[in-house]
């Protein structure tokens, strides 16, 4: 019986597998590198051509990948630059042509050709032949090695020796032109491309991952052709267009290769410099519509636009005239969406990004461009399904086009002049077109920018409608976050702001457009919108006013009360929105206010209205009893303030003041009774108006009430005392000495409770009263 | 008298896409210029003869792609380098703050003996534009400090300001490096790491 013997297997990783055929590879490099050295020392130059070649033999391995390839290329092209150095500087005493005809004999294919564009490339310094020929002969004999990764390699090789001996425009005609330089480069790139193509094919399907990874590693290989080309002088733009462009669109456009049409395409964009670009963009252009299907023409396209438009930025001036960059793209770029109906809508539309990224950075102050493009992506949207345009990637790129223009032209008028840009919005889901519309405030905010004319409001409100009025597809007002609705209707408020206008017609209409459409916006809406455009309201009528005060703009007083009017009728409906909704409070103070502006303007007129209007709302909208007491407050010491000069509507309006004072609770009725008796001794510069006679009813009717409460406070007596004080200071005449010392007595005897903390408000009262000395009154 | 055996460097150009590292070569080596931005693809070497002290040397000079993208086979021309050059764009600020991933990417990639005091050389280009600069010279200079004192140049490929001088220092810290030579430091600068027991080789 056999005895299995103890066998280790070692497995290697993918990874330490290329390390271990590298190593030993490199070894062998090595060795053979350090012996060629040895021999060239020596003066043994056939010896070091032989270990030459067996440097090149670990080249032909097929274990690498390509990576792994390229370090151990790079070992051995170090020592044949070496072997180059030797053979230019060194006297071997042979004459280059014998040894070029020597290596030749090599046994291999691989060694004899490095061997030979190694000698080639000596030959050509040396001058002993003309550079055209040796290069004619070189790249033909390359033909010999159809190994994919070998013979790109092969090929590299020959690029990189020969790059500084190909003929260019300084090169004396014998050796060579730089139509044969160009000659070369394009043979050696279609042979390259073509090895590079080939290996797509040669894998079993089961493979195809692992070479396309490999074949995206070469893909460098190929494209340093390219480069090569652009590095040399004699290709200038006319060569290029002419000559170079033309065969390299060939090559690309027939090797029918999706990944190497990509590839090739953006190389070609990125190593020729923008001049020759803008010269050639319909070559380039009508090539990207002939590309195979599955190439990604976005990426190509939007790379050469962002290319040219970051040359525009930094060359203004430079920008050719007479080529029209954006007409080019624009039909173009139109055309290949037509011919591609199965190009993605997301990449369509980063297309129409880059085209107007382009169009504002070329042309910044053209408008017409950048509308058409929005334009073009309005009608493509049209022919789209909403879920398509809705989606996340989609969505992103049209916000991306409605806010580029907001940030190029930094100016909402000039955006909103594009016609194309709203249509654009509405094609957008609530909550985007939301984002947008917040933009365009923020950005006309942030620009400060002043909107003159009615027709601008109207367009800046109908562009941001979504922020303005209910929208059909708007979420439950219970989903909304309360704040951040309240901040975006802040924004929006605060462009009430920026109307403005020098011509008072014009001012009054941007009003009405404004409140025409923030009067759409319902409840949640208005209360932010709605006040800032009343307290303008009244502040354009004061401005008018003061202009025609200073002779800067003259009205008769009909002339003047018409426009009031109509200044008062929009104020006054514009609070009875407010009120409409019962925000009664803030409705009431507007209302106050309205009257003390309509006053200062001699427009007493509509006082009452107003005054009505308010108390109104106090006696139906105004419940709770606190709220009650400051409202009516601060209505009397409007209504003191204000100078009607018509004693009958002012006392109508004091007399019913009184009236809803009496509706109060008896404490705050007391109390505001006792202020009522100011409606009564108005003494100010717009007035006079003494009732002494009143003042006193008032006093005592508020007395009166607080006398009969079953619970008396001693505060509101010390209130009452303390009015009534004000007219002995003011030596009205209307409060008798006598009626001053009965209420102290009164309080003493009957309110004065120990321990009431209003105690010390009635002793600082009495103290005031003994420092004033009023004649008559003992306390 | 004893000829010195010719002296081979190797000098590796990084930095962003677009700050002029193939200007800044071309310059050196042909002494020309071109506004015309060309990318580079791979790695493209040139050489060029210099006498440093009384030594020809021969320096090969490596200009890289800065996108990685155009990078596809790796950069294993890294190995065997003598010196490195970090170039920024002195009116980037981006492409200043990525010094510091192009260093340790070489030194990661590259793997020389004595990674701290390889030689690298500092080029702040483009001070042509002046007006348009936001890196400032105490900035850049600074950083070259807290890495080990690399030394800093600005420079203008486009009007061939310090590229001469610069290619000089780099000549010459890359050749005390294959002399075997330490790259010296001023001593007021260095961090000195903490003594560490040597090691016994006898346990008990």
């Amino acid at each position: 019986m056999l005895k299995s013997k103890p066998t280790t297997v070692q497995i290697l990783s993918p990874e330490e597998e290329q390390a271990k055929f590298f190593e030993e590879a490199k070894n062998n490099v090595l060795v053979q590198g350090h012996h060629m050295k040895l021999s060239l020392d020596n003066g043994k130059l056939m010896d070091a051509l032989k270990y030459a070649s067996n440097i090149i033999n670990e080249l032909r391995t097929s274990l690498l990948s390509p990576k792994t390839y390229y370090g151990l290329y790079l070992v051995a092209f170090d020592y044949l630059q070496h072997l180059n150095t030797y053979l230019y500087e060194e006297k071997h005493g042979k004459k280059m042509i014998e040894l070029y005809e020597v290596v030749q004999h090599a046994g291999n294919v691989l060694p004899r050709l490095y061997l030979l564009i190694t000698v080639g490339s000596v030959y050509i310094r040396t001058k002993q032949a003309p550079a055209k020929d040796v290069l004619k002969d070189l790249i033909e004999m390359c033909r010999g090695v159809q190994h994919p990764t070998r013979g790109l390699f092969l090929r590299h090789y020959l690029s990189e020796v020969t790059k500084d001996k190909l003929p260019d425009i300084d090169t004396p005609s014998e050796s060579g032109h730089v139509n044969d330089s160009i000659e070369f480069i394009i043979q050696n790139f279609t042979e390259t491309n073509k090895l590079w193509v080939r290996m797509q094919h040669q894998a079993p399907s089961k493979d195809k991952e692992r070479r396309e990874n490999e074949r995206l590693e070469l893909r460098l290989l190929v494209g340093k052709n390219l480069s090569r080309l652009a590095q040399l002088d004699g290709v200038d733009q006319k060569t290029y267009s002419e000559v170079v462009l033309p065969k390299v669109l060939e090559q690309i456009i027939n090797c029918k290769d999706k990944i190497a049409q990509q590839y090739l395409m953006e190389i070609l964009i990125q190593v020729f410099p923008d001049e020759f670009h803008l010269a050639t963009l319909d070559s380039i252009l009508s090539t990207c519509g002939q590309l195979q299907t599955g190439v990604d023409v976005k990426t190509i396209i939007a790379s050469l636009i962002d290319r040219l438009a970051n040359f525009a930025t930094r060359n203004s001036e430079s920008v050719p005239q007479e080529i029209k960059i954006f007409d080019i793209f624009y039909n173009n770029v139109k055309e290949i969406i037509n011919q591609r109906p199965n190009m993605e809508l997301q990449d369509i539309l980063g297309l129409h990004v880059s085209l107007l990224n382009l169009t504002l950075k070329c042309y910044p102050t053209n408008k017409e461009n950048a509308n058409e493009v929005l334009g073009l992506c309005k009608t493509i949207l049209a022919t789209k399904r909403k879920e398509d345009i809705t989606k996340a990637t989609c969505t992103k790129q049209i916000v991306q086009l409605l806010q580029i223009p907001l940030e190029a032209f930094k100016n909402v008028l000039t955006v909103l002049k594009l016609s194309n840009y709203q249509p654009l919005i509405s094609c957008l889901s609530y909550n985007t077109r939301k984002k947008v519309s917040l933009d365009i405030v923020n950005s006309t905010i942030q620009n400060s920018t002043i909107i003159e004319e009615p027709e601008d409001v109207n367009s800046l409100l109908e562009t941001i409608s979504t922020l303005v009025k209910d929208e059909q597809d708007q979420p439950d007002m219970e989903d909304i976050d309360k704040e951040d609705f309240a901040e975006e209707q802040n924004k929006v408020a605060s462009l009430i702001h920026l109307f403005d206008s020098e011509d008072p017609e014009k001012l009054f209409k941007i009003y009405l457009v404004a409140r025409s459409h923030f009067g759409k916006g319902g409840q949640h809406r208005i209360k932010h919108t709605l006040v800032p455009l009343i307290f303008r309201s009244l502040k354009f009528i004061r401005k008018l006013k003061q202009q025609v005060d200073d002779d800067e703009i003259s009205l008769d007083e009909n002339q003047w009360n018409a426009i009031g009017s109509r200044i008062f009728q929009f104020v006054s409906e514009t609070i009875k929105a407010l009120a409409d909704i019962k925000l009664s409070e803030l409705s009431f103070r507007l209302y106050l206010q309205a009257m003390q502006t309509f006053d200062n303007c001699s427009l007493v007129s509509k006082i009452k209205d107003l005054a009505g209007k308010a108390l109104l709302i106090f006696q139906e909208d105004i419940a709770d009893f606190k709220a009650q007491g400051a409202a009516l407050t601060l209505f009397i010491s409007t209504l003191n303030s204000l100078s009607i000069p018509d004693e009958e509507i002012y006392e109508t309006l004091a007399v019913q003041t009184i009236k809803q004072a009496s509706r109060l609770l008896f404490q705050d009725q007391s109390k505001l009774i006792s202020l009522c008796s100011h409606l009564f001794w108005v003494d100010h510069a717009k007035r006079q108006y003494k009732n002494e006679e009143s003042v006193l009813k008032a006093l005592k009717k508020a007395l009166h009430i607080i006398s009969n409460d079953s619970t008396p406070s001693l505060s509101v007596f010390v209130d009452i005392l303390n009015e009534s004080l004000y007219y002995v200071d003011k030596n009205t005449g209307a409060v008798p000495a006598q009626f001053i010392g009965d209420l102290v007595e009164l309080i003493r005897t009957t309110h004065n409770k120990e321990g009431d903390p209003a105690l010390a408000y009635f002793q600082n009262t009495i103290k005031y009263i003994q420092s004033q000395n009023y004649s008559g009154i003992n306390v | 008298m004893a000829t010195k055996k010719k002296v081979l460097l190797k000098v590796i150009i990084l930095g962003d896409s677009g700050v002029g590292k193939t200007s800044l070569m071309n310059q050196y080596v042909n002494k020309k210029f071109s506004n015309q931005y060309k990318a580079t693809i791979g790695a493209d070497f040139l050489t060029k003869e210099l006498m440093v002290d009384d030594r020809v040397v021969t320096m090969q000079i490596w200009d890289t792609a800065g996108q990685e993208r155009f990078q596809s086979l790796g950069v294993a021309f890294y190995r065997g380098a003598d010196c490195c050059v970090l170039v920024y764009d002195v009116n980037v600020a981006k492409t200043f703050e990525n010094l510091d991933s192009w260093r340790d990417e070489f030194l990661i990639q590259a793997g020389p003996r004595d990674p701290d005091n390889f030689p690298f050389v500092v080029l702040g280009n483009k001070i042509d534009l002046e007006n348009q600069r936001v890196v400032s010279q105490k900035r850049a200079a600074s950083w070259c400090q807290s890495k080990g004192n690399i030394p800093y140049y600005e420079t203008s490929a486009k009007e061939a300001i310090n590229v001469e001088q610069a290619f000089q220092t780099i000549a010459r810290n890359a050749i005390k490096l294959e002399d075997g030579l330490v790259f010296p430091i001023p001593s007021g600068i260095q961090i000195q790491p903490e003594p560490t027991p040597a090691k016994s080789g006898v346990c008990c």
